[in-house]
């Protein structure tokens, strides 16, 4: 499903570069769920976007169900993500002056689904948001943000959901129930995870686990 | 911390970095158009003041005259010379002139050395021939006359008349005289003599009916000062001449075009006072972290507030600086390139002339950047640890209060004219009203439209109510800028219009006044033979008002309005069955649809604004003595007058044949082309009684001033233009970068760069439909209120401008979005998110 190789990533740092990524290679199978875990700074968010397609690496390559997605167009890319992919974020970044109802129809909009509002009520539905559906970010707290945000990765049934700390912003016991919420959800769609964390309890729930240490793929127990 | 030092070093810190940033850039730039625009104002307020205030000096003959019926007191012309003025005087009386067995009633002027002290007199030794600029007054012993007077007294040059006890040599035909438009129908000719013959006549004796006139010039503030000195002191019966009672089409130009400049440079502070608010409050918005950071290093409120009163010091220096710059290098165009348009040599580029300017600057940015910059001083330490903390909102109507007044006083300051300050202020009171009512009914609809097939037009309508301020602030910015925009140019190819109107190439440029009616016929004929087009013949009687209501003028009006000019001196009287061009009806009937009650009642139609003056109405009954004999008639209509033509017109106005028992002379307009000046000496001598004026070089010097200031208009337009530029490209900017975030979401969630780029272009096509309908709305009320009462121009709806403005709003986002939407879609998502 997931296919990696070779990933580097060098910025520009004034006069000098920094190698955020280093050589990282490994693939990911259907269905399977994968934690990225490491000390801040060690490259997992930027390894999580380059595999999302949201940035582009120095070289190397990801492939999400055999397309290359740095041989496409950004835009072609974003078709991939809106077909493929889901997302939730450790800031929710749910779009301010959007009801929760409109944020979860907004995937499923953008794909001409005539069913948005019908989907994007159900969706809200299953993660415990019926009453809330029209209330703004800004009226809903932390936990529930996150809630609306798993909706709206899950309410396209996509392939592969990439999650960057989603507990990172919530208290433990609310943090534990989105938790629960992304494994149900992952379960019942068959999805494949990606998953960046620093909460070790969270990622020992994953398939699988690699760790990174400065940019480099230090441990790792995916198959060879 | 307590130390201002050390905070000036944050804040010299804080400038530089979002200086570098271009955070400041924006803010900064907003104050330097502002900076340039008010200087190049204030400077083409000057020059237009100056210019156009010479040109009227030459109309009238000096920069102030004063008229009187006697010698006016002495210590006037003390005061005059201790202000260094120079000044001269000139002594009318009628009387008449004899010469080979023939007389003629004649206005004489004696005058005193250095008389004109503008303008030109200019003479000629046969009627229309060619003519010299007179250089100095008649030598002693020597008359100019008028061609009347040379052809009904079949004088020569060289040739003797007598004046009273004495005999003058004519020495020449006067061809042009300061003051000849108020002379327009002077049935006496002029004559000229030195003011030092004036006792040889003998004609001046104790009780005689005498006209003084006194012109004075000099230096702009002396002139000034002199004036305010005779205004509180002179009487009823003495008058400041003004270039209104030369030639009303010049004054009243001059009178506009200041007025248009006006509310050209209040729209232009306006518009700039709004970019400064926009791009302030943007620039505080991104302050609110280092605000709380700030605070939690331990610094109080009023630490954080100087910190920023600093920063907003720092950005007035930069920005003055650099709009003094662009100031500077208009004013040196100017010099350079644009003196010919202004007579007067222009002075080298001067300092001192952007003090005000950088003053007027300064109160603007602190009215419109410290409301929003205050709010730092109140974001609170838990931001840090609470993003979504933000200050308490300040009073809001104290903000637009403290706005509005720095706003007003800078207007003031400026312009110095409540009438249009207070004017426009009530006008943006109506705008506001207008565009909240508006803009809440609208936006409360918006949402329910957004469920459309298109998501693109769905996400567009959502956003304008999701983020209501910002479109608050964009619908404000966008209709505040096309309205100004749309009404500087309005009103400036509108009156620019009605000028050209009135001075068009075939507009009659003489006139012929005390044509006696067995001669109309043949005069019809010469015409006609030499191609000339007239108009028709008006006749005409002259009568002087004696009595109202059949009371003596004397009790019947008050005091105040005895000496109106009106009451001095004989009327022009008409009668036709059409209402004349350029008059209105203002109250009552039109003569040919009155009946009277009283058949035996002569029927009249008086002008307005004399009736006004001398507070008469309708069915008031005034006797007029025509001839000699009383003749009385009910006023049944009023009529106002447009005086800015050179068409005739009569303040009086009988209905036909009321006046059937009384002989009148009639007069005519014409229209002669240059080349056929040589026919105007053989209509003079055809019909020697009857009185030929000459309005071509009156009408030059309209043109002239008329050319100036339209000249100032457009330079002035550009700028006003330019300065709306500079409030949209703000706006657009504050909008994207409202849009980075959004978008970054948008692209994670798998929009195409055609989907956000679409979206984006419907929110700005939904806001320039509703932007230009709210400038639109107030575009008709204001400009119908403007044209009424401060331009006099009639007032048309603007059905193009409906569809002309939102097209052009639109098309003009487009191409300002195109930067804008590359810059919010081409970074990598993940750089937003993170």
């Amino acid at each position: 499903m997931l296919k990696i190789e070779s990933l580097n990533k060098i910025v520009a740092t004034g006069e000098s570069s920094l190698q955020i990524l280093k050589d990282i290679s490994f693939s990911l199978e259907k269905g399977k769920s994968l934690a990225i875990v490491g000390e801040s700074g060690s490259g997992k968010t930027t390894l999580l976007g380059l595999l999302a397609g949201l940035d582009k690496p120095t070289s190397g390559t990801v492939s999400i169900d055999g397309n290359s997605i740095f041989e496409m167009s950004e835009d072609e890319r974003a078709l991939v993500r809106k077909n493929s992919v889901g997302f939730v974020f450790q800031s929710f970044q749910l779009i301010d002056g959007l009801t929760a109802l409109e944020n979860v129809m907004m995937p499923l909009e953008l794909r001409g689904d005539s069913k948005a509002k019908e989907k994007a009520l159900s969706q809200l539905e299953q993660v415990g948001l019926s009453e809330r559906v029209q209330h703004f970010p800004n009226q809903l707290s932390g936990g529930e943000q996150q809630r609306v945000a798993i909706a709206r990765a899950f309410v396209c049934n996509p392939q592969v959901l990439f999650a960057d700390e989603p507990t990172g912003n919530l208290d433990t016991n609310t943090g534990k129930k989105v938790v629960e919420l992304m494994f149900d959800l992952n379960r019942k769609n068959n999805t494949t995870m990606v998953l960046v964390t620093h909460d070790i309890k969270l990622a020992s729930r994953c398939d699988y686990k690699i760790s990174l240490s400065a940019g480099e793929l230090i441990e790792s127990d995916l198959p060879r | 911390m307590n130390n201002f030092n050390q905070l000036f070093k944050i804040a010299f810190r804080i400038f530089r970095r979002d200086w570098l940033r271009g955070d400041l850039s924006v803010l900064v730039f907003a104050l330097s158009i502002a900076m340039a625009s008010v200087s190049v104002i204030y400077l083409i307020i000057d020059r237009v003041s100056s210019a156009t205030d010479q040109q009227a000096s030459q109309i009238i003959g000096a920069d102030l005259v004063i008229t009187s019926p006697n010698e006016i007191d002495q210590q006037w012309l003390i005061k005059a010379k201790t202000l260094n003025l120079q000044s001269a005087n000139v002594i009318s009386f009628a009387s008449v002139l004899s010469a080979n067995g023939e007389i003629q009633l004649s206005g004489v002027k004696a005058v005193s050395k250095n008389y004109p002290l503008k303008g030109r007199i200019e003479l000629s030794d046969i009627p229309y021939g060619n003519v010299n600029i007179a250089n100095k007054i008649p030598d002693l012993g020597s008359v100019w006359i008028a061609p009347r007077i040379y052809n009904q007294l079949s004088v020569k040059k060289g040739n003797s008349i007598e004046l009273g006890y004495a005999d003058l040599t004519v020495n020449g035909v006067i061809m042009l005289e300061p003051g000849q438009g108020s002379t327009l129908f002077n049935v006496a000719p002029s004559a000229i003599i030195n003011i030092d013959d004036l006792p040889k006549t003998k004609i001046i004796q104790p009780g005689s009916r005498v006209s003084y006139r006194y012109l004075f010039v000099g230096n702009k503030n002396d002139i000034e000062e002199f004036k305010q000195f005779l205004e509180p002191i002179i009487n009823s019966s003495q008058r400041l001449v003004s270039i209104f009672d030369e030639t009303p089409l010049a004054g009243s130009a001059i009178t506009r075009s200041k007025k248009y400049i006006s509310l050209s440079s209040i729209l232009t502070l306006i518009l700039l006072g709004i970019a400064i608010a926009i791009t302030a409050n943007r620039y505080a918005t991104k302050q609110f972290d280092m605000s709380a950071l700030m605070r939690c290093f331990g610094m109080n409120n009023r630490q954080v507030l100087t910190v920023f009163i600093i920063i907003l010091g720092l950005v007035a220096v930069s920005g003055i600086m650099i709009g003094a710059f662009f100031g500077l290098g208009f004013q040196w165009i100017m010099v350079k390139w644009l003196s010919e348009l202004f007579v007067e040599t222009l002075p080298a580029p001067d300092l001192s002339v952007l003090l005000f300017p950088a003053l007027s600057s300064l109160i603007l940015l602190m009215g419109f950047a410290m409301p929003s910059l205050s709010q730092l001083k109140d974001v609170p330490p838990m931001r840090v640890l609470r993003r979504q903390l933000s200050p308490m909102k300040n009073n809001v109507r104290l903000i637009y209060f403290i706005a509005f007044v720095s706003l007003l006083s800078v207007m003031y300051v400026q312009i110095g004219d409540v009438k249009l300050v207070l004017g426009v202020t009530a006008g943006l009171l109506l705008m506001g009203l207008i565009f909240g009512i508006f803009a809440k009914l609208v936006l409360s609809q918006v949402r329910r439209l957004s469920y459309t097939k298109n998501v693109a037009i769905n996400y567009s309508l959502r956003q304008l109510d999701a983020n209501k301020g910002v479109t608050l602030l964009h619908l404000l910015s966008f209709s505040s800028t096309l309205f100004v925009i749309a009404l500087v140019i309005l009103v400036r190819t509108e009156l620019l219009d009605k000028w050209q109107q009135s001075i068009a190439i075939d507009t009659p440029n003489h006139f012929m006044v005390n044509i006696s009616p067995d001669k109309i016929s043949a005069l019809n004929s010469l015409f006609k033979e030499n191609n000339v087009v007239a108009s028709e013949q008006y006749p005409m009687v002259r009568a002087r008002i004696t009595k109202i209501n059949g009371e003596e003028i004397k009790t019947a009006l008050p005091e105040s309005v005895q000496e109106h000019n009106s009451l001095k001196r004989e009327l022009n009287m008409t009668w036709t069955e059409l209402l004349p061009k350029g008059n209105k009806i203002t109250k009552g009937e039109w003569l040919s649809a009155t009946q009277n009650n009283d058949k035996q009642m002569a029927s009249i139609s008086f002008d307005s604004k004399t009736a006004e003056m001398l507070g008469l109405n309708l069915k008031d009954k005034i006797t007029f003595t025509i001839g000699g004999r009383e003749w009385t008639a009910e006023i049944t209509s009023l009529r106002s007058i447009d005086w800015q033509t050179f068409t005739p017109n009569f303040y009086v106005i009988a209905k036909p044949g009321d006046l059937d028992d009384f002989s009148p002379t009639y007069m005519n307009a014409f229209y002669l082309p240059k080349d056929k000046k040589s026919l105007l000496a053989e209509i003079v001598k055809k019909h020697p009684t009857s009185i030929v004026i000459d309005l071509d070089r009156i009408f030059d010097e309209v043109r002239n001033i008329i050319a100036k200031v339209s000249s100032a208009i457009e330079i002035l337009m550009v700028f006003v233009v330019v300065a709306g530029l500079a409030l949209l490209w703000a706006t657009m900017e504050h909008s994207f970068a409202q849009k980075l975030k959004q978008s970054a979401i948008l692209r994670t969630l798998g929009a195409s760069r055609n989907f956000l780029a679409v979206s984006f272009r419907f929110e700005f096509l939904w806001i320039a439909i509703l932007s230009s309908t709210v400038a639109l709305i107030c575009i008709e009320l204001v400009t119908y209120f403007l044209y009424q009462s401060i331009f006099e121009i009639e007032f048309e709806f603007h059905f193009s401008l409906w569809w002309q403005l939102p097209l052009s709003l639109f098309s003009l986002m487009l191409l300002s979005s195109w930067r804008g939407v590359n810059r919010v879609t081409k970074p990598a998502p993940l750089l937003l998110l993170k």
